[in-house]
């Protein structure tokens, strides 16, 4: 019981481990290049997801200030800081991800095909 | 407080970067004095900094003028202003082959955007070297591998973008493991500022034991990845060796370096060295380093292609400076620091030479060096002096940090790690004295015109080998700052 | 001041020959002429300057220099005792004797561009390792002379040669490690790397002793001695033979002497002879003696031949630090100053043989005598004194080797040392008696001494010198080497009670 309420009240980590999981695994195993770049993203969704819910308050509100408030003891609100370097870290990922498929793009064109395992053989064939 | 100085380098390096590119567009003459004079002027104010940090301390500039723990905070210890200077010093060398080389190795379209690249990764690794951030520190980190990758895959061949694509493959999941480990750390300490998170950590480890050391782990895993820690190193041998001479400079000489420097300086503010005795955190990097020089060493051995040959010994030698971290007396560590400085001298003179080496020879191929020393006894001589660096013989650079890591081996009374090191010593002599013996006493088979390399190739490489003698000869300046 | 100036004198004397490379390097792109005589110059000058330094050495001063700012945080120091005199003035005088030689010697060979420059630097480094006052220093000079030695042994290029070089530089470089090893665990026992005192490491521990191996190791390899000297035979007769001249007569010498202060500055007498780790060398040095001798025998190959000898000469000098008594220190000490000269001479014989006739078999030269008396009559001088025939130099170290061992009561090890000497009466009289009285159907009966049939003065004058220098410092005697020799081993016993 307690570990299942512990599981319940962690759901967040658990997922995002779980993902992590996933992602690491699919890009060492996987031979395909575009899922091995899927994985790549997967993985940092996962990185994400738990740096946004370590910021998250439960039952906060979004800390946008209107001129002249002043915050009431009451009022709860969730941190902000995770949230925007996680903007940051999205940016990165997307350019890392355009990057990655600019690169498949050109290796599609060298061998024609996306299957890392065969690259590897065609290239040890032309030596 | 705010040392401005401390943050020329990245404003300077990133706005040539934009505009090189463009510069190169429209008037192409203009592109060498871009790249240079920034370049010079990172170097006087990285020494202008190193001079205050010997006589002040260290130096700090909040960005924007918000302090912590709100604030980015940029700070320069004695270390750091060491890593800035040897990086600005060495790409400066490496800048002028790159305008010279860049022609021949590269279509003439894309030596804009290289430059742009190498200007890019040189302002992020000095800002990794200075960060004190760990979020800040994680996008440099990023922004470091992507034109890391990019500096390779420039070059455009199958060769090149396979190892380019596998670099930022394994590059990615290094990130991910590092942005990992600074969210388990935001988490339980609160703060992203290095120096902060430390101060909060002794309470947090009572805390969340597993959460801090789970952080190590992403991190160690992270940074093992991207410095090449064996058996992370799988990456190197190709990346370091496909891309043109001045990329794999950069990669060899610097950009390991600066993931190392950076792991050092998190184990110093965040962890503490109390903390990392807990865990067998010393342990493991001293297996892995262990492994990582004599198999760096072995692997080296086996190779023909001069520019793999460099590529594994690089993994031997970062072997070697994480000997020196995982040993921790004061000597060990200064002699991790100095081999940090020093390896990234001999070694982007080495792979600048063995470029213009290849280049004559029409092959990178070392049994094809026969007899070139006799042709081009500049250029040979500057690959000895490297050579002779590399396997530590005194007077030159590498011996100075070899005496300081295996002293610091025996302070900590783990003879076997002097061992280590000289084994790898031995085998290091096993592999560059063959070419230099061929090279010199060998005979000259073809008929083919070869002569020195031109001046602004031969320039940097004899600066290079310069270099290595001299910081050899009088490491003085280096031990004081380093404070042995 | 003048005595500032004075202990500037190891400096010079070390680098002078260094800048005295640079030099011949940049004369000799314009003529060969400038660069012959400046070679000889630049060795005769250190000469001078090694001799410059008795004065002050026969009053019993020290000369010393520092230079902490030079590779800190050691530094750089020089250091001149009697040993380290006596040394200097070994080096520095064979190697002008051999630099005359190779004027001529030269001639027919190719590469000689090289040949020169390497020669001074050489000497240059070998100066700086006997100068040195601290290990760090040695170590340093050590390294740079081994390392430079390469190129004298791979000279001539052929294959065999540079087979040989490859198996001496990466003996050499297990021996330099073995040596940064050693150096740095004395620097972490005892804080210090001076030499200066007798012994440096106050108790016996097992980095000490692991330390003691890699020194005996590590300059075992340097000295030829059993089981290291493996390189030695292939590597002495492939240089050409004024090279094979100093290896054999001076840089093994080096190695001996890097031995000497360890044992007798750094490990001192006391915790030796309460440890024992000496006993080891000692046997060591037994087999090394009766091996080199035994195999120098079956040799036909002159200078493999002399090769396998010094491997056995060497033994006489390892034997005679290691039983750490005064007298065989004196007589091992004294060894180093008579096997330098005698193998010299002989090697430079041997060249002059192989030069003139293009013999290099001991079986092709019978009858040699005949056509070159002086130069056979100089072989035949150094061969007694090999063999220790009184007066020459030879009897006179073996003799005092011999009072030594009996003083430590141990007579076995002068029955080697007999033994030996007959057997080095066995393979180097043969060569002089054929050689004399052997057929040559040139000349059926002796000519007399025709200069057209000697080989070239430029190449007589030092064999004979070598050779002469064996029968006179033997006769008077209290000449100076053996003075120094006996005042050196006193010094080293009794440190600074003297």
């Amino acid at each position: 019981m307690g570990i299942l309420s512990s599981l319940g009240a962690n759901s967040v980590y658990f997922v995002a481990v779980l993902l992590f999981v996933i992602g690491f695994h699919t890009m060492l195993v996987n031979a395909n290049l575009i899922k091995k770049v899927m994985g790549m993203n997967i993985m940092e969704t996962a990185v994400f997801l738990l740096f946004v819910a370590s910021g998250y308050v439960r039952g906060g509100k979004a800390p946008i200030f209107e001129v002249g408030h002043t915050a009431g003891s009451g009022e709860v609100y969730v941190n902000p800081v995770p949230s925007a370097l996680i903007l940051t870290g999205i940016v990165i990922a997307v350019s890392i991800t355009a990057f990655a498929l600019g690169l498949i793009v050109k290796l599609y064109r060298f061998y024609g095909t996306l299957d890392a395992d065969e690259i590897a053989h065609l290239r040890s064939q032309e030596r | 407080m705010n040392n401005v100085f401390t943050i020329v380098p990245i404003v300077v390096f990133l706005a040539a970067g934009y505009a090189a590119p463009i510069v190169y567009r429209w008037y192409r003459r203009g592109l060498a004095p871009l790249v240079l004079a920034s370049t010079a002027m990172c170097v006087v104010s990285t020494l202008w900094v190193v001079l205050q940090v010997a006589r002040e301390g260290p130096q700090r500039y909040f960005m924007g003028g918000w302090p912590p723990p709100w604030g980015i905070e940029i700070w320069v210890d004695s270390r750091a202003a060491l890593g800035g200077i040897t990086l600005t010093v060495v790409a400066l060398l490496v800048l002028v082959y790159a305008l010279k080389d860049s022609y021949t190795e590269l279509q003439d379209s894309v030596v804009g955007r290289y430059f742009a690249l190498i200007m890019i990764l040189l302002a992020s690794m000095y800002s990794v070297i200075v960060a004190a951030d760990l979020f800040n520190l994680f996008v440099l980190v990023e922004l470091t591998s992507l034109t890391a990758c990019g500096i390779i895959a420039v070059k455009g061949d199958k060769l090149a973008t396979e190892a380019s694509f596998r670099y930022l493959i394994l590059g990615a999941l290094g990130s991910g493991a590092i942005l990992m480990a600074v969210a388990l750390l935001y988490m339980v300490t609160g703060h992203l500022n290095m120096a902060l998170a430390g101060e909060e950590i002794t309470t947090a480890v009572l805390n969340y034991p597993r959460v801090v050391y789970a952080a190590l782990g992403f991190l160690l895993l992270g940074m093992g990845i991207k410095a090449a820690l064996f058996p992370l190193h799988l990456w190197l041998p190709d990346a370091h060796s496909s891309g043109p001479t001045t990329a794999s400079a950069l990669l060899s000489g610097l950009v390991v370096k600066v993931f190392i420097l950076s792991l050092w300086r998190i184990f110093d503010l965040v962890f503490g060295m109390g903390l990392l005795e807990a865990v067998p955190a010393r342990q493991l990097l001293l297996a892995l380093g262990t492994l990582g020089t004599l198999a760096g060493s072995l692997l080296a051995l086996g190779q023909r292609d001069i520019k793999r040959l460099l590529a594994y010994s690089t993994v031997a030698n970062i072997g070697y400076i994480f000997l020196g971290l995982g040993l921790g007396t004061p000597r060990a560590l200064a002699g991790a620091a100095l081999h940090i400085i020093y390896h990234a001298i001999m070694k982007s003179g080495l792979f600048l030479t063995a470029g213009a080496m290849a280049q004559v020879a029409g092959t990178r191929d070392v049994h094809n060096f026969s007899g070139l020393g006799q042709r081009l006894p500049l250029t040979l001589a500057a690959f000895g002096v490297g050579a002779l660096g590399m396997v530590g013989i005194p007077p030159f650079s590498g011996f100075v940090s070899k005496w300081y890591l295996t002293l610091g081996a025996l302070d900590a009374g783990q003879p076997f790690y002097v061992l280590v090191i000289l084994v790898a010593s031995l085998l290091s002599g096993l592999y560059y004295f063959p070419i230099l013996i061929s090279a010199f006493f060998g005979e000259w088979s073809e008929d083919k015109s070869a002569q020195e390399p031109h001046p602004m190739l031969l320039g940097p490489i004899l600066l290079f080998a310069l270099a290595t003698v001299l910081l050899g000869l009088f490491p003085g300046p280096l031990l004081s700052l380093l404070g042995i | 001041m003048f005595h500032s100036v004075v202990s500037w004198l190891p400096v010079w004397i070390t680098l002078l020959p260094l800048v005295g490379t640079g030099l011949i390097y940049v004369v000799e792109q314009r003529s060969w002429k400038w660069r012959n005589g400046l070679t000889v110059i630049v060795s005769a000058l250190t000469c001078v300057m090694v001799a410059a330094m008795y004065p002050y050495i026969a009053r019993g001063q020290l000369l010393t220099k520092a230079f902490p700012d030079i590779l800190p945080p050691l530094g750089l120091s020089f250091r001149v005792d009697p040993i380290a005199f006596l040394m200097a003035a070994i080096i520095a005088l064979v190697w002008l004797a051999v630099a005359i030689y190779s004027l001529a010697y030269m001639v027919r060979e190719h590469h000689k561009k090289r040949y020169y420059p390497f020669l001074t630097l050489i000497l240059g480094g070998s100066l700086g390792v006997v100068l040195a006052g601290d290990l760090f220093t040695f170590f340093v000079f050590f390294e740079f002379m081994s390392l430079a030695s390469y190129v004298l042994i791979i000279q001539e290029q052929t294959p065999e040669a540079m087979k040989a070089g490859y198996k001496y530089l990466i003996m050499t470089i297990c021996g330099s490690l073995l040596l940064f090893f050693g150096i740095i665990s004395v620097f972490e026992l005892a804080g210090t790397l001076t030499l200066g005192t007798g012994g440096i490491i106050g108790a016996p521990s097992n980095l000490a002793l692991g330390a003691f191996i890699a020194f005996v190791l590590g300059f075992g390899i340097k000295a030829g001695i059993f089981p290291l000297h493996v390189w030695l035979p292939d590597a002495h007769p492939v240089a050409p033979s004024p090279a094979s001249a100093l290896l054999s007569g001076l840089l093994l010498k080096v190695g001996a002497y890097g031995f000497l202060r360890i044992v007798y500055n750094v490990y001192g007498i006391e915790l030796l002879r309460r440890t024992h780790w000496l006993e080891p060398v000692v046997y060591m040095a037994v087999i090394s003696i009766l091996l080199g001798s035994c195999v120098a025998i079956l040799q036909d190959d002159l200078k493999r031949r002399l090769a396998y000898s010094s491997v056995g000469q060497m033994g006489y000098i390892m034997l005679g630090i290691a039983v750490l008594s005064e007298r065989a220190l004196f007589g091992a000490i004294f060894h180093i100053f008579s096997h330098a000269f005698m193998k010299a001479a002989l090697f430079l014989v041997a060249g002059a043989f192989a030069h003139k006739t293009g013999k290099r078999y001991v079986s092709q030269l019978e009858g040699i005598g005949m056509r070159m008396p002086l130069t056979l009559g100089a072989f035949g001088l150094a061969s007694l004194s090999m063999v220790g025939i009184p007066p020459l130099a030879g009897y006179l170290s073996k003799w005092q080797l011999s009072v030594g061992m009996l003083d430590v009561g141990r007579p076995w090890l002068v029955v080697v040392m007999l033994l030996s000497s007959l057997m080095n009466a066995v393979y180097l009289f043969p060569v002089v008696i054929n050689g004399f009285f052997g057929a040559d159907d040139s000349y059926p009966e002796f000519p007399g001494i025709r200069w057209e049939n000697e080989t070239d003065v430029k190449m007589l004058v030092p064999i004979l010198v070598l050779a002469g220098a064996i029968l006179v410092f033997a006769i008077y005697p209290n000449s100076l080497p053996f003075s120094l020799s006996g005042f050196s081993a006193r010094y080293l016993f009794q440190l600074g009670g003297w």
